[in-house]
C-alpha cells in the first residue's frame, strides 16, 4: 500500500517571497505565483508520521534576497527537518524521510541561529517552556548536538514563540514569550551565543488576567509590544518594552495594555501588521471563523478597534483555521483550514482604499424640485418607489411623486438625471426590464405602467434612454383596462430574432388575464408592441415570472406563480386568448417564485427544428423555497405531454430566501454559480461553486423595494449594483469582485468525516460532523477526490450513507431521528454541472420526546414489483434506543411505509446488513455497544408484508420483490422470537461489521471493535423445515484481539479480490484510531474452518480519527482505498 | 451554532444528579472498581487533576462511609445522616487541583500544580507520612481539547506522564495507578512506558464512558519500579528533558523484551455490567417515576464552572447588535 493524496488540515503556511510553503499534513507543498495566481508545482514528504507544524527560512527572509545556500526548517511534534532550500526546490531531488530528526520534546516554536561557519544552528521552544539549542553537525554525537538551557518555570504551554533579539548587541539573544494552559503569557530572554550555560534564567514579566488558555502570542518587530490571544475571546496587547531591555527581576503585569473584543469563539493566532508611526496593527484568527485586523493609536484611547473583518474563511463547513501566513507586502495574507482549504485574503492599507464593497446613500431631495414648486396642489411626501437595475453602473428610480430619475454611476461622481415626471405613475409598482445584445451592444429595454394602465417603453444605451423623455401622450399605449400591478420580461433572448422580447403585464384584478406582449425593440427609438395575447391564468395563481421560448415556428411560454406553481402556455399567432396546457403545484412549495430562466440553449432541439418533434428544454428557476433548481421541460405537442421533471434543488444555507441564480464563466474558464437572495438582514451574493460567500450587505432585511443586476458589460465582470430603500431613502451598494476566487486549494469537510460510500457509478459520498454530505467523483490523474457538489440538509452531524445498488439513490442518517433519501441524478461524466442531488423525502420523526435519537445505521435492499418494475427499496434503521425500522420506500410516490419495527434490547444498535440465502430466506445482522452480532430471519415477517427474495442472490446488491401495495395498516413487528442467532463477540461496541458472500449460503462476517478485536466468523446457513426457514448450520468465530493499538473502526472486503487465488484464503482490509490501515489473510479450510491469519500490510496514515475505508475502482483491475477521517487519505493497493 | 450530534444529558449524567454526584464521570471510577477491584485493602490514596470532585466523592463514598457527602448545598434534612459519617481514622485521601475544589468529608482537597517538586512534600505532609505509601493514585485530568488531534493527545499524554512521575513519588510497592488516557495513534508508546513500572497494565473503557469517545483508562497494578530507579519530581521522566544529561534518554525510545520498538498494546476490558446503562444509548424516561410521581428536572449538584469566555459574552451583550462589530 501507497499513500496516493491526503486532504485535511493545513497547519502550517510560509510565503518565500511571492511563492508559498504550506505543510499538508507529512507533505511540504510549494505553490509558485504566476499571472497573479498561486499555483501548485510539487509536494514532498517530510515526516514519517508528523504533520508539519512550522516552517522557518534561514536568514530570516525579511526584505532582502534568501542566501542561496538558504536553509529550510521545517518542524512537527518530536521531529524537525534542516533541507538545503536548493535541494528542496529541485524538483528532481527526492527528500528522505529518514533524515528526519528526533527532538527531546514537543517543539511549538523554532528559529534559526547565526550558523557555526557552515553548520546550522537553531533553537527550539517546547512545549514545557525550556529552550534547547541544536547544530547540524552530523560528525559528532547525535545527543550533544543539543545543548538544554534551564528553564525559568517548567509548566505546559499551549503557545510559543522566539525571537532573535535584533535590539540586543549579540545575535544569538533570544526573546521568549509563552502562553500557558492557564492563561499566564510568560516573557523571558536568553542568550546562546556563550558556551556557557547559566545555572538560572529567571523570567523577565509574567502578564495576568486573560480567563483561558493563551493559544497564540507574539511581538512587535521594535520589541516594544506583544500581543496574545486566547479561549477567553480576546486578545491582549501588553508593553513589554522595559522588560526587553531591563533584566531587573520578573515583573508581574495585572492590566493590559488594552484589549481586543468581539471574536466569538476561540482564538487561534496572532500577529503584528506594519502600522503607521504612533500606531499598532495586530491580525488575529479566531475559531469563529473570522480574521481580523485591529488597530489602536498609542495616544489615543486604550482600545484595540476592529478595522477589517474577514468572515467565512474558506468554506462555511470549516470549524477552524489552523495556519496563517503574512505575504512581505503585508497586503494579503493566506489562511489554511481544518478544511484543508487555503485562501488569500488582502488587507486594505487604510479606511479610505477602494473596497469590494461601496455604499452610498443618495440624498433625492437635492435632485428633485420641491414639491410645492410643482404647483400641484398640497406638497406630497416623496420617496423612491422602484427600482430598475440597468447593469452595475446606473439604475431608474421612479419616485412616489411620479418623477422618474436615472443614476449613472460609470463616473467617479454620481450623475443623476430627470428622466421625466407624470403624474399618472405617482405610486407606481408596474416598471420591468431586460437586457438584450445586439451586434454586442447592450442595451436595456424598460417597461413603465401608469394607473390608466397604459405601458410606455424606453430603450436605454449606455446611461441615456434613446428615447425621447416621453411625455407625449402617445408613447403611452393601453395594454389593460386596469392598474397594471407588474411587468416581468422573459428573460431568454432568441439568438435568431433578437429582436423580439416578451413582457407579461399583470393587473391587481386575481382572475383576470394577464397580457402578453411581443416587442420589436429593434428601432431603438420607438421599441413597439407587435402584438399581444391574454394569458388566462389558472385558479389562484398570480404570476411572478414568464420565460417565452420559440423555436420550430412554435412559441411557449411558461409562467411561474407567487404560491409555487408553474404553468405552460403553448402560443400560436392568431389566438388572442389563451388557455395553460398544464399546471404544477407546488415546485417551490408553496412559496414566490423568484426567477426563472433557460439554462442553455437547447441546440439539440433547434438542429432538428420538425415542428412535431418533442422538445426539451433545461430550465432553472429560484424561489421562496430557499431554493435553486434546475428542471427538464418535456414539450410532446403530438401526444399532448408535458412534463417538468426536477433535477437538481439545491438549497443554499447561506441564502434562505433566494432571488435569483446566475452561472459565469469568467476569462480564466472557471465556472462559478452565483445565487443572491437575503439571509436576516444581510443581502447576499453566494458563490455555490465554491461553496462561500462572494459579498453581503446588511441592509435590514429583504422585505422592501430593491433591485438588482450583475454588470451589463464583459468588461465589468464580477461587479453588481443593489439599489434598497431604507427609511425613505435611496442606498446604492456596489459590489466589486464578486466572482474572486480567494481558493488555492479547495476545501473538503470542515470536521471529520464519518461515513463514506461509494456508488456503482464511482461517485464517493461523504458524511461529516460538520452536517454536510459531499459527492465526489474519482480523479484518476490526481488520485484524489474531486468535488461535485455538497448539501448541508442535515441539522446533525451525518452517522451513516448507503447508495441504492444502482447508484441512483442515497440514504442518509444522522440524530434527531433524521433519515434522508436523495435521487442522484447524473449524465455519463461526471462533472459538478451536471450533477443534481434531490432531497426525495424524510422518513417520519416518531413523536416521542427523544431529542437525541441517533440514526446510527442504514442498509437498503432493491425492491422489484412482480412485474419487474423498479418499486424502490427496503431501508432498514438502527437507531441509539436499540429501536430498529425496516421501510418500503416507493420511488414514484417519493415515500416511506414502515413495514416492520422492534426494538433489539435498550443498548444503542449501531450496524445492520441484509443478507438473502439461496432458498429464500430473508436476514437481517445487528450489531452495537453491548458487542454481539445478532442474526435476525425476518423472512416471515417480510412475507406478510409482501416482500420475498427474487431468485438472483449476491450480498452485494439485495434484491427483493413485491406483490402487491405495502400493507398500510400498522406494521409487522420486530422482536427477539425472529433471532437465530446472537452471538457475543465484542467487549464493547462493534464499529464496523462486514458481510463477505462465499456462495452456497456460506457468509464470513467480520468486525471490529472498541475494544481493539477483530473478528472473522464463518457461517454456513441452512434451510430448516419448521419455522424460523433458517438455522446455523456451522459456525466458526475467530477473535483477533489486539488487532489495532487502538479502537477498530473501518473494515473493507476487497470484494472479489478478497478471495486470494488458490481460494484458499481471504483478504480484507481494516483501519482505526491508531491510524495504522492493514491488509489480513485468512486461510479457510473444510466447511467453516478458519486457519491462519497474519498481518500482510500495515501502513501509517495521516488521517487521525479513521472512521470509514471504501474501495474505488479505478478501472484496469485497479482499484484505490479511500481513508476517511479527520480529512482523506488515497492509498494505492 | 451548530447543533452537536450528541446531547450530554444522558442516562449517566441524569443518574449523577439523581444520586448526588457532581459530574457523570463519578461512575466511571465506580465501574472501574467493580471490574479491577481498585479499592480493596486501600487507605492512602491520592486523587490528581480532581476538581470538581467526582472521583473524591466516590473515593470519600466508598473508603471513609456509605451515604451521601456532606456538601455545603445539600438540604437540612440530609446534614443529619451527614453527621453520621464517621471517618475511618486510618483513611486518608488527598485530592489536588490547580482550580479551588468545594470540600468533602473525608477528604483533603489541596489547590496545587502535580508537575511542581513543591508539590510533593506537601501531599505527604497530609498523608502524615514521609515515605511513599500511598496505596492507590488516580487522575481524570483531561486539557481543553483544541482539535488538533495530535496536538491534544500530546497534552494528554503529558498530563498521564505528570501524574505518572507523581505516582512513583507516592506509591507502595504494589501499589496501583488509574489515568485517563487518549486511545490514539501513539497510545502503545505510552501503554509501554507504563508497562516498565507495573507488572500488569490494561486499557477499560468504563460503559458510562462513551463509546464515540477517545478516552479510556489505563489501569497499572503492582507498582515495581525498575531497579535503581530514582523517583523525583525535579527531574521527572519522559515530559522533556530537565537537565543537559536528560537529552539522550528523552529521544530514545524505551523498549520492552516483548515490544523492541517501544510499541506495546495493553490488553482492552470494557467495564461495568451490560445490564448497567449503556452511555451511547438513548433511553425514553417514563414521565412519572416508579411511585407515580412526576419527574422534575433537577439541578446539578455542582454547577458547572464559568467558562473562560463568560467576560466576552458580557461584553457582547454590552455592546448589543448582536455584537457585530462592523
Amino acid at each position: 500500500m501507497k499513500s496516493r493524496s491526503y486532504v485535511g488540515p493545513v497547519t502550517s503556511l510560509a510565503f518565500l517571497g511571492d511563492d508559498l510553503l504550506v505543510g499538508h499534513g507529512l507533505e511540504l507543498k510549494f505553490f509558485t505565483l504566476s499571472s497573479s495566481q498561486l499555483s501548485l508545482q510539487w509536494r514532498k514528504r517530510i515526516f514519517k508520521r508528523e504533520r508539519i507544524q512550522g516552517i522557518q527560512l534561514s536568514p530570516p527572509a525579511q526584505g532582502g534576497e534568501l542566501a542561496p545556500d538558504a536553509d529550510i526548517l521545517l518542524w512537527g511534534g518530536k521531529k524537525f527537518q534542516i533541507i538545503k532550500l536548493t535541494d528542496l526546490m529541485n524538483p528532481n531531488a527526492g527528500l528522505s524521510i529518514e533524515e528526519e530528526i528526533a527532538a527531546p520534546d514537543w517543539i511549538l516554536h523554532s528559529v534559526f541561529l547565526e550558523p557555526d561557519g557552515k553548520i546550522p544552528r537553531i533553537a527550539m521552544m517546547t512545549a514545557h517552556n525550556t529552550i534547547l539549542t541544536y547544530r547540524h553537525d552530523q560528525s559528532i554525537e547525535f545527543a550533544s548536538r543539543y545543548k538544554w538551557y534551564p528553564s525559568p518555570e517548567r509548566c505546559l504551554l499551549y503557545s510559543a514563540t522566539l525571537f532573535r533579539d535584533s535590539t540586543a548587541q549579540k545575535s544569538n539573544s533570544l526573546v521568549a514569550i509563552a502562553g500557558t494552559v492557564f492563561g499566564e503569557v510568560l516573557l523571558w530572554k536568553l542568550d546562546t551565543s556563550d558556551e556557557e550555560v547559566p545555572e538560572k534564567i529567571e523570567l523577565s514579566a509574567r502578564y495576568l488576567s486573560h480567563e483561558g488558555s493563551v493559544f497564540g502570542v507574539s511581538i512587535s518587530p521594535d520589541f516594544s509590544y506583544a500581543v496574545s490571544c486566547s479561549d477567553d475571546r480576546t486578545i491582549r496587547l501588553w508593553d513589554v518594552k522595559a522588560d526587553v531591555t531591563d533584566s531587573k527581576g520578573c515583573r508581574e503585569v495585572k492590566e493590559p495594555l488594552a484589549i481586543g473584543w468581539g471574536h466569538q469563539a476561540r482564538i487561534w493566532g496572532v500577529r503584528f501588521l506594519r502600522a503607521e508611526e504612533g500606531c499598532v496593527r495586530i491580525l488575529s484568527f479566531s475559531e469563529d471563523l473570522t480574521a481580523r485586523v485591529w488597530s489602536m493609536r498609542l495616544n489615543g484611547p486604550k482600545s484595540l478597534v476592529c478595522t477589517q473583518m474577514f468572515k467565512n474563511l474558506h468554506s462555511a463547513s470549516g470549524k477552524n483555521i489552523w495556519s496563517l501566513a503574512v505575504h512581505p507586502s503585508e497586503r494579503h495574507f493566506v489562511t489554511g483550514g481544518a478544511d484543508s482549504g487555503i485562501a488569500s485574503w488582502k488587507i486594505l492599507e487604510d479606511a479610505l482604499e477602494t473596497t469590494i464593497i461601496k455604499e452610498t446613500i443618495a440624498n433625492l431631495e437635492e435632485i428633485l424640485p420641491p414639491p410645492s414648486t410643482l404647483g400641484a396642489g398640497k406638497p406630497v411626501k416623496d420617496e423612491p418607489r422602484k427600482y430598475i437595475t440597468l447593469g452595475s453602473r446606473s439604475f431608474i428610480v421612479a419616485m412616489s411623486s411620479g418623477w422618474l430619475l436615472h443614476c449613472n454611476l460609470a463616473q467617479s461622481r454620481i450623475q443623476w438625471q430627470k428622466v421625466g415626471f407624470w403624474p399618472q405613475i405617482k405610486n407606481l409598482s408596474a416598471m420591468g426590464a431586460r437586457r438584450f445584445g445586439i451586434d454586442g451592444t447592450c442595451s436595456h429595454i424598460v417597461a413603465l405602467g401608469d394607473n390608466t394602465g397604459k405601458v410606455l417603453l424606453q430603450i436605454w444605451r449606455q446611461s441615456l434612454p434613446s428615447t425621447p423623455a416621453g411625455s407625449e401622450d402617445q408613447d403611452w399605449i393601453q395594454i389593460c383596462d386596469t392598474r397594471p400591478s407588474d411587468i416581468f420580461f422573459s428573460q431568454y433572448q432568441d439568438k435568431r430574432d433578437p429582436y423580439s422580447v416578451y413582457a407579461a403585464v399583470t393587473t391587481f384584478k386575481p382572475d383576470a388575464p394577464i397580457q402578453l406582449l411581443r416587442i420589436n425593440v429593434e428601432a431603438v427609438e420607438h421599441p413597439t408592441i407587435r402584438q399581444s395575447w391574454s394569458l388566462v391564468p389558472p385558479d389562484t395563481f398570480p404570476f411572478t415570472v414568464i420565460l417565452v421560448y420559440v423555436g420550430e415556428g412554435r412559441m411557449f411560454c411558461l409562467a411561474g406563480s407567487r404560491h409555487g406553481a408553474f404553468a405552460l402556455y403553448s402560443i400560436a399567432t392568431d389566438d388572442s386568448i389563451v388557455k395553460p396546457l398544464k399546471t404544477w403545484r407546488h415546485v417551490h412549495d408553496d412559496e414566490s417564485i423568484t426567477s426563472l430562466a433557460l439554462k442553455e440553449t437547447p441546440s439539440n432541439v433547434d438542429a432538428k427544428s420538425s415542428p412535431n418533434s418533442p422538445i426539451e428544454l433545461p430550465l432553472t428557476s429560484t424561489g421562496r423555497s430557499g431554493a435553486y433548481k434546475s428542471h427538464k421541460l418535456f414539450i410532446n405537442t403530438t401526444t399532448q405531454d408535458y412534463e417538468l421533471l426536477e433535477v437538481n434543488a439545491v438549497y443554499p444555507a447561506a441564502v434562505p430566501r433566494v432571488e435569483n441564480y446566475q452561472k459565469f464563466t469568467t476569462s480564466s474558464k472557471e465556472d462559478y454559480e452565483i445565487i443572491y437572495g437575503f439571509r436576516g438582514r444581510d443581502f447576499v451574493l453566494w458563490n455555490q461553486t465554491l461553496g462561500l460567500e462572494a459579498s453581503s450587505y446588511d441592509c435590514e432585511g429583504g422585505n422592501r423595494s430593491w433591485d438588482f443586476s450583475f454588470a451589463a458589460d464583459e468588461d465589468d465582470q464580477g461587479e453588481g449594483l443593489f439599489v434598497f430603500t431604507k427609511s425613505k431613502k435611496c442606498y446604492i451598494v456596489e459590489f466589486k469582485q464578486i466572482l474572486r476566487n480567494p481558493l488555492l486549494q479547495t476545501p473538503f469537510h470542515g470536521r471529520e468525516v464519518k461515513t463514506l460510500a461509494v456508488s456503482s457509478q464511482g461517485i464517493i459520498a461523504t458524511g461529516a460532523e460538520d452536517t454536510i454530505i459531499r459527492l465526489s467523483s474519482f480523479s484518476h490523474e490526481k488520485n484524489q477526490l474531486s468535488p461535485l457538489t455538497f448539501r448541508k440538509t442535515h441539522t446533525t452531524g451525518l452517522q451513516d450513507l448507503v447508495w441504492s445498488s444502482c447508484g441512483g439513490w442515497l440514504f442518509s442518517s444522522g440524530s434527531v431521528e433524521e433519515v434522508y433519501c436523495w435521487k442522484v441524478n447524473t449524465e455519463a461524466k461526471l462533472q459538478p454541472a451536471t450533477v443534481g442531488m434531490l432531497r426525495e423525502a424524510a422518513y417520519e420523526v416518531s413523536t416521542e420526546n427523544l431529542p437525541d435519537l441517533r440514526v446510527c445505521g442504514l442498509n437498503v435492499a432493491t425492491v422489484y414489483r412482480d412485474n419487474g418494475d423498479h418499486y424502490g427499496f427496503l431501508v432498514g434503521m438502527v437507531r441509539s434506543d436499540s429501536s430498529i425500522k425496516l421501510a418500503l420506500y416507493d420511488i414514484a410516490e417519493k415515500k416511506f411505509t414502515t413495514i416492520a419495527e422492534g426494538y433489539y434490547k435498550t443498548s444503542c444498535l449501531l450496524q445492520i446488513q441484509f443478507h438473502l440465502t439461496t432458498y429464500g430466506g430473508i436476514l437481517m445482522l445487528t450489531a452495537g455497544t453491548d458487542g454481539h452480532v445478532t442474526f435476525w430471519d425476518i423472512t416471515e415477517t417480510m412475507g406478510s408484508c409482501g416482500v420475498s427474495t427474487k431468485s438472483i442472490t449476491s450480498s452485494e446488491s439485495v434484491v427483493l420483490s413485491l406483490n402487491g401495495p405495502p400493507a398500510t395498516s400498522s406494521p409487522e413487528k420486530l422482536g427477539s422470537e425472529q433471532w437465530i442467532l446472537s452471538q457475543p463477540i465484542h467487549q464493547n461496541s462493534i464499529k464496523t461489521l462486514e458481510i463477505l458472500d462465499r456462495g452456497k449460503d456460506e457468509i464470513l462476517v467480520l468486525t471490529g471493535g472498541d475494544d481493539t478485536a477483530i473478528s472473522v466468523s464463518r457461517i454456513i446457513f441452512e434451510q430448516d423445515l419448521s419455522k424460523p426457514v433458517t438455522k446455523v448450520s456451522g459456525i466458526t468465530t475467530r477473535l483477533l484481539e489486539r488487532a489495532h493499538a487502538s479502537a477498530v473502526t473501518a473494515l473493507a472486503s476487497l470484494g472479489r479480490k478478497s478471495f486470494t487465488p488458490n481460494g484458499q484464503g481471504v483478504e480484507f482490509l481494516s483501519s482505526g484510531v491508531d491510524q495504522q490501515v492493514k491488509r489480513w489473510r485468512v486461510e479457510v479450510g473444510e466447511n467453516t474452518a478458519i486457519g491462519k491469519v497474519e498481518v500482510v500490510e500495515d501502513i501509517y496514515v495521516s488521517v487521525p480519527d479513521v472512521s470509514s475505508l471504501a474501495l474505488v475502482d479505478i478501472g484496469d483491475d485497479a482499484q484505490r482505498l479511500v481513508v476517511g477521517g479527520v480529512g482523506v487519505e488515497v492509498l494505492e493497493l | 451554532m451548530g447543533k452537536s450530534s450528541k446531547d450530554k444529558r444522558d442516562s449517566y449524567y441524569r443518574l449523577a444528579k439523581e444520586q448526588g454526584y457532581r459530574a457523570r464521570s463519578a461512575y466511571k471510577l465506580l465501574q472501574l472498581d467493580a471490574q479491577f477491584n481498585l479499592f480493596k485493602d486501600v487507605t492512602r490514596v491520592v486523587d490528581l487533576c480532581a476538581a470538581p470532585g467526582s472521583w473524591s466523592q466516590v473515593l470519600s463514598r466508598s473508603l471513609v462511609a456509605k451515604g451521601k457527602d456532606r456538601d455545603p448545598n445539600v438540604a437540612e434534612s440530609e446534614t443529619k445522616e451527614a453527621q453520621e459519617i464517621q471517618p475511618k481514622p486510618k483513611v486518608k485521601i488527598v485530592a489536588l487541583d490547580l482550580q479551588p475544589m468545594t470540600p468533602l468529608p473525608g477528604v483533603i482537597t489541596l489547590q496545587a500544580d502535580i508537575t511542581h517538586p513543591s508539590t510533593l512534600p506537601l501531599v505527604l505532609k497530609h498523608l502524615e507520612s514521609d515515605s511513599a505509601n500511598v496505596d492507590l493514585v488516580v487522575s481524570d485530568g483531561a486539557p481543553d481539547v483544541t482539535g488538533l488531534h495530535d496536538l491534544d493527545e500530546y497534552i494528554q499524554a503529558q498530563l498521564l506522564l505528570a501524574a505518572l512521575n507523581l505516582a512513583t513519588c507516592v506509591l507502595r510497592p504494589g501499589g496501583n495507578f488509574v489515568a485517563k488516557i487518549f486511545r490514539g495513534r501513539d497510545v502503545a508508546e505510552l501503554y509501554c512506558k507504563l508497562r516498565i513500572f507495573f507488572e500488569r497494565v490494561t486499557v477499560a473503557k468504563p460503559r458510562s464512558s462513551r463509546g464515540s469517545s477517545i478516552e479510556a483508562f489505563v489501569v497499572c497494578e503492582n507498582y515495581t519500579p525498575p531497579k535503581g530507579f530514582q523517583p523525583s519530581l525535579e527531574n521527572p521522566i519522559w515530559t522533556g528533558p530537565t537537565r543537559q544529561e536528560d537529552i539522550a534518554g528523552q529521544i530514545a525510545e524505551v523498549s520492552l523484551d516483548d515490544a523492541p520498538d517501544g510499541r506495546w498494546v495493553a490488553p482492552f476490558v470494557a467495564c461495568g455490567d451490560l445490564s448497567e446503562w449503556d452511555s451511547d444509548a438513548t433511553y425514553q424516561l417514563p414521565d412519572t417515576d416508579e411511585n407515580g410521581v412526576k419527574r422534575v428536572s433537577i439541578d446539578p449538584i455542582q454547577p458547572p464552572t464559568a467558562p473562560p469566555y463568560k467576560t466576552a459574552i458580557e461584553m457582547r451583550r454590552k455592546l448589543g447588535n448582536g455584537g457585530k462589530i462592523d
